[in-house]
This record gives C-alpha cells, sequence and structure tokens, in this order.
C-alpha cells in the first residue's frame, strides 16, 4: 500500500514532534510513503462556516493530488480526518456536486475520481499494519507506566462521516503491546477543548482541565493521543489548563509511545520539544 | 422587506438559517434539551446551551444570536450530534448560524475573526499560518498569550511567522477565482428572475 502522509498545519508547526515520531514510524515499518509540497490546509471545517464551496474545492484538490501519485491519504490529526472524510461523502452523495467540482478541477489540470481512501494513522497501524507485526518490533518495554489514551472527537464523531468503531479500543492495545498498562479513562473519547482555544480561552482549559483532573481520578499516569491538536491542548496548554496546580501529566503523541518501545532515540522522537516533560516517567 | 415585528422579532430568521445545508433541521427542533445533556462545552460553562441558542433563533431574536459570542464557542465535538432524537445535528445548526452571522459581515468579536482569518491564510500560503492566527482573532488581547510564547519559545516551538507556500498556491487562488465567479452569477441570475 501506498500512501501520502499528510501531517495537518498544526503537525508541521506547533506539534512538529508528532510528525517527526510519525515519520520514524512509518520508516521503521517500512511503509512506503511521500509528503506532498502540494496539498494545502483542508479548512479544518471552518472555512466551511465562511465559504463551504472553497473547503471542498481544497479537500478534491488533494484528493486529486493523492491520486494522481495513486496514493492513499494518511494523516495524524483528527479534525483533518473528518474534513477530508466530510468532503469526500459530500462529493460522493451529490453527483452535481461531483461534476461541479470536477470542472474547476479541470482548469488547473486535475481530475478528482473518487478513488482515494482517507485514512488516521491509527487506523493504517490496526487495519493495514496489524498489531502482530508492531509487536514484532517492540525492544524495549516501557514497563510500570499506567497509560491512558485520548481519542479525542475527530476519530470518532460524527458517526455518518466517521464510518469507524465508535468506541475504539487500539491504543489501548498499543499501550499493552509497548509493554505500559492500559488505563480505562472515562475522558478517553471526550473533548480536550481545542477548537475554542482562541474564542474563548477560559472555557477551552476548563474542558482540558477536566481531562487532566479526571486522569488523576483514573490514576494515569501518562496520556496517549493519535491527534495533533488534542496534543496541543493537553500537552502545550497544560500549564495554563491547570489551575488547581494537580501534579504535572506527561502527554505522548502515539508514534513517540510506539517509537519508545521500538528503541528509537527521545531526540528522534523530538521528545524535547513535548512541553510537559516525560522524563521521569520513561527512562531513555 | 423586514420582518420585523415591533418588539424586534424577526420571524424569518429560522428561514435564513435553514438555507444553509446544515441549518436544515432547525424547524424540527423539539427542545427536548438532549442536545444540552450531551454538551461537552456547557458542562464546564452553563452560559453556553445549545438548545437555548436554538431555541431563540427560531423564536427569532436574530440580532441578539448573531450577535452573542456563544454562537462562536460550541467545540465542535460532535456529541450533540450523535443524541439529538430528530437527527437534526445541533452542532451543524450552529455551523448553519455562524454561516449567516458571516454573510452579514459580523467581525465584532474572537470567533469571527478566528474563522475568517483561516481562508486569508489559506489564500495567501495554502496553511493556517499559525503564528498570526492568535494575533488576528485576539487583535489586542493577545498579551495574555506571552507568558504561553516564551516557553513555548523555549522548546523551539513558536511556529515560523513566514511559512513557505504550498507547490501550486496559485491554483488555490484559481480555485477561488472560480467559485466566487459563479457565486456572483448565480446571485445576479437569482437577482433577474426576482426582477421579472
Ligand atoms: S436534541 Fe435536537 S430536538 Fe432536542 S433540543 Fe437539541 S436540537 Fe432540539
Ligand atoms: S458540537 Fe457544540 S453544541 Fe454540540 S455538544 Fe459539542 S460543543 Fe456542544
Amino acid at each position: 500500500m501506498k500512501y501520502a502522509l499528510y501531517p495537518g498545519c498544526a503537525g508541521e508547526a506547533t506539534t512538529e514532534e508528532s510528525l517527526k515520531a510519525t515519520i520514524k514510524i512509518l520508516e521503521v515499518l517500512g511503509v512506503d510513503f511521500e509528503e506532498n509540497e502540494a496539498f494545502s490546509c483542508c479548512g479544518a471545517g471552518i472555512v466551511e462556516e465562511e465559504d463551504a464551496e472553497f473547503e471542498l474545492a481544497l479537500n478534491a484538490r488533494n484528493f486529486a493530488l493523492a491520486e494522481q501519485d495513486g496514493r492513499d491519504i494518511v494523516t495524524i490529526c483528527n479534525t483533518c480526518l473528518m474534513t477530508m472524510l466530510k468532503s469526500q461523502k459530500a462529493l460522493a452523495d451529490d453527483a452535481k456536486l461531483f461534476e461541479q467540482v470536477n470542472e474547476d478541477l479541470k482548469e488547473i489540470g486535475l481530475e478528482y475520481k473518487g478513488t482515494v481512501k482517507i485514512k488516521h494513522f491509527l487506523w493504517m497501524l490496526r487495519d493495514d499494519i496489524g498489531l502482530e507485526k508492531i509487536e514484532s518490533l517492540i525492544k524495549t518495554k516501557i514497563k510500570d507506566v499506567r497509560m491512558a489514551p485520548f481519542y479525542g472527537c475527530h476519530i470518532i464523531r460524527p458517526a455518518d462521516v466517521i464510518s469507524d468503531d465508535k468506541e475504539p479500543d487500539f491504543i489501548s492495545k498499543l499501550i499493552k503491546v509497548c509493554g505500559a498498562l492500559p488505563v480505562e479513562y472515562r475522558d478517553k473519547y471526550n473533548c480536550c477543548g481545542f477548537h475554542i482555544l482562541l474564542a474563548d480561552e477560559d472555557t477551552s482549559l476548563k474542558m482540558t482541565q477536566k481531562c487532566l483532573t479526571n486522569a488523576h481520578e483514573d490514576e494515569a499516569d501518562m496520556l496517549v493521543t493519535p491527534c495533533t491538536l488534542c496534543h496541543i491542548s493537553l500537552d502545550c496548554y497544560q500549564g495554563r489548563a491547570n489551575k488547581a496546580k494537580l501534579p504535572e501529566v506527561p502527554v505522548l503523541h502515539l508514534g513517540q509511545l510506539l517509537g519508545l518501545a521500538m528503541g528509537i532515540t527521545a531526540d528522534e522522537l523530538g521528545l524535547d520539544k513535548n512541553v510537559i516533560s516525560t522524563e521521569q516517567l520513561i527512562n531513555y | 422587506m423586514d420582518p420585523n415585528d415591533e418588539k424586534g422579532l424577526d420571524y424569518h430568521f429560522y428561514k435564513e438559517i435553514a438555507k444553509h445545508p446544515k441549518g436544515e433541521g432547525i424547524t424540527k427542533c423539539l427542545s427536548c434539551g438532549t442536545c444540552s445533556s450531551t454538551c461537552q462545552v456547557l458542562a464546564v460553562n452553563n452560559n453556553y446551551n445549545p438548545r437555548k441558542i436554538i431555541q431563540k433563533a427560531v423564536l427569532g431574536l436574530r440580532e441578539e444570536v448573531l450577535n452573542s459570542e456563544m454562537i462562536w464557542i460550541c467545540a465542535r465535538c460532535n456529541s450533540c450530534i450523535e443524541k439529538c432524537p430528530k437527527g437534526i445535528r445541533p452542532g451543524d445548526i450552529i455551523t448553519a448560524i455562524r454561516n449567516v452571522a458571516l454573510e452579514e459581515g459580523k467581525t465584532s468579536n474572537k470567533g469571527v475573526r478566528h474563522s475568517i482569518y483561516f481562508k486569508k491564510s489559506i489564500l495567501q500560503t495554502g496553511k493556517v499560518n499559525e503564528a498570526i492566527l492568535p494575533l488576528y482573532t485576539l487583535r489586542f488581547k493577545i498579551f495574555s498569550q506571552v507568558p504561553q510564547a516564551i516557553k513555548m519559545f523555549f522548546k523551539g516551538k513558536l511556529p515560523p511567522i513566514f511559512p513557505k507556500k504550498i507547490k501550486g498556491i496559485k491554483d488555490i487562488r484559481k480555485l477561488n477565482q472560480l467559485i466566487q465567479n459563479r457565486k456572483l452569477k448565480q446571485a445576479k441570475d437569482l437577482n433577474k428572475r426576482g426582477q421579472s
């Protein structure tokens, strides 16, 4: 299988460590992937508030570019995933829209056929690589750490767009394979508050704080997330969210977790860029 | 053609919302409050209440709803969409209300500016510039972000102010041009039909 890696705007800037770690994992797994310098932002479901047609066109263009290279799209951002799947669904459901978008794409020498598959990195690991192969690559088990999965919203909801497992548990399986202890965590499918961080920081950080407090309640030492945006709220903004001055909860991006267990160096996984230090929990 | 009554209510407001594909379901709302009871924003801030926003819109409190900061703090967690007994996607109705607010050219609050900046930035470079987004959204209130920025700076995490443009940025601008031309034409055709 061939992939076009779609990091999303955050993965390329604020949380570049998640991208760095993901690339490392893809290399270790021997996945045929490429980054595409022509990919644009997906619009994040925000451009659609002002101009739905433009958001659709942005996505159709990215899809066409991936199809041109014969690659499926794999992303590490939940919101990119949802926005792309939503656009794909809109184009699949409405023949007129499909035609119109293709008329526009023709003007820039592209065509969207509707064949490209869009996947989250987590789904790719589960469906295309498989737990067994991942397990075979684990070198140093992470022992005695209680880890809670934090899936985030846009890898689950809305269910008619994200036609995947409504109650996923693959992160817990990965945590286990890496040698750590998966925690049953009440906020695993809840919202980190990221999308209103700028519109209403106070409310956003209260949502983040709730997730952190519950991590303590459920006795998690660490959180693991597959999403670059959850990573921003939970890790980068934890200091501001943690008004109750609870002990810090380190947060790993999924790729960083796998990388640590696969014996990849902290440096190569960008662990120095995580705002909340992971050092005290993992000896690397 | 202003259907405002003496109480300042605009009984046609819901139609403006329903015109947008995401707002179609608004007339079916039972005001049952299921959306509010699942809402993850309301759980920490009870000034925000999706049922009430929808109800106010249906009642015709047009200006109050469109000027409210509240319509911009739906975190789009989509929990309500899974639970609404009428299947009308309350979170999407909030998006349709945002559509109307943006059509009205409202730029008075952070939420609107945050939304508008996305397209601006994409037309410039093809991506969202994470360094400028907070500046554009928060304006003078950006100073509240200084401690956070310092922290990020020491982690080497501040996003670049001048990120490079994607390959084919001209194509993005061309797509936009095509779309805007089509919209203009559609508006003209509609106007003509209205006159004849
Ligand atoms: S759950 Fe649905 S029907 Fe009930 S108040 Fe919310 S939008 Fe209306
Ligand atoms: S999508 Fe918006 S309105 Fe619906 S539950 Fe989430 S925050 Fe509340």
